[in-house]
């Protein structure tokens, strides 16, 4: 969906996913690294990617951005928000990938959450997880959102089929995650700007 | 500090937010614990044990029992 949704963090931000942004986003979804075998495979070329986000732009109640460190202006990841239910209130986020040397996961979340619950207006927030990709199920076990399902051979990728778990946060929850997860982002914020 | 007392102290960090036995093999490809938000803290955890500052680029690295000693070690030597 075209919109103009900004999330500002400490060290990150998200900024909607535009045109432009299709080399990027091939060059982030056909790296090779371990992590990425639980992504759904794109397509073998650029004007695949331009056609995906030309798509994308129109159509409603999904929401892409790029996580962009504040400092640089660089693009490190991607994150998005689709399935919008605006009768329940509810969405699933996902297309969470960021570059193996970045420090923005953590932040990245937590402005994901921001966006649902303090621009989208949402009741609630889910994610979907391969089961198999453990570190990304223990992060969202970590954040403490309860796990309240397992979807049996939810995924169909190129490594095989494999199940989903599914956690979720309500908005009550939200002002938890943020005692949680804003100390850690101001701290690696801290961080970064030490480095620099 | 020696070797064996960085490897106990980082053990006994490790251990502390993953929840589990640490071995020398022991890292993020192998510990279904050791997510984003864990390495985060585990980090400054380290950091502060053993009063140093790993730099932004050095960070992802330490994604094991061994890189991390071997990091330390090196700090404290130099």
């Amino acid at each position: 969906m075209n919109h103009s949704i900004h999330v500002e963090g400490h060290a990150y931000s998200l900024r909607p996913v535009q045109a432009r942004d299709a080399q990027f986003i091939f060059d982030i979804r056909s790296s090779s690294t371990a992590r990425h075998r639980y992504i759904h495979p794109i397509g073998p070329c650029i004007a695949q990617q331009r056609e995906w986000i030309d798509s994308y732009l129109a159509r409603k109640n999904d929401y892409y951005w790029v996580i962009q460190r504040n400092s640089t202006g660089k693009e490190e990841g991607l994150v998005g928000i689709y399935d919008l239910d605006n009768e329940i209130g509810s969405a699933e986020w996902g297309r969470w990938i960021l570059w193996p040397s970045s420090l923005g996961a953590v932040e990245s979340a937590l402005l994901i959450y921001r966006a649902a619950f303090q621009h989208l207006n949402l009741k609630s927030l889910y994610c979907i997880t391969v089961a198999d990709n453990k570190p990304v199920v223990s992060f969202h076990d970590s954040c403490g959102l309860p796990r309240i399902g397992t979807m049996k051979g939810k995924f169909s990728l190129p490594d095989g089929v494999f199940d989903g778990i599914k956690h979720e946060c309500l908005l009550s929850a939200f002002p938890s995650l943020v005692d949680l997860l804003e100390p850690k982002a101001k701290m690696i914020s801290q961080r970064l700007s030490r480095s620099q | 500090m020696t070797k064996t007392e960085i490897e106990a102290a980082t053990r006994e960090i490790l251990e502390s937010f993953l929840g589990e036995e640490i071995s020398a093999g022991t890292s993020r490809s192998n510990s279904a614990a050791w997510d984003s938000l864990q390495h985060m803290q585990i980090v400054f955890a380290l950091e502060e044990k053993f009063a140093v500052q790993f730099t932004e680029d050095e960070i992802p690295t330490l994604d094991s029992f061994k890189a991390i000693v071997g990091s330390v070690i090196e700090r404290h030597e130099s």
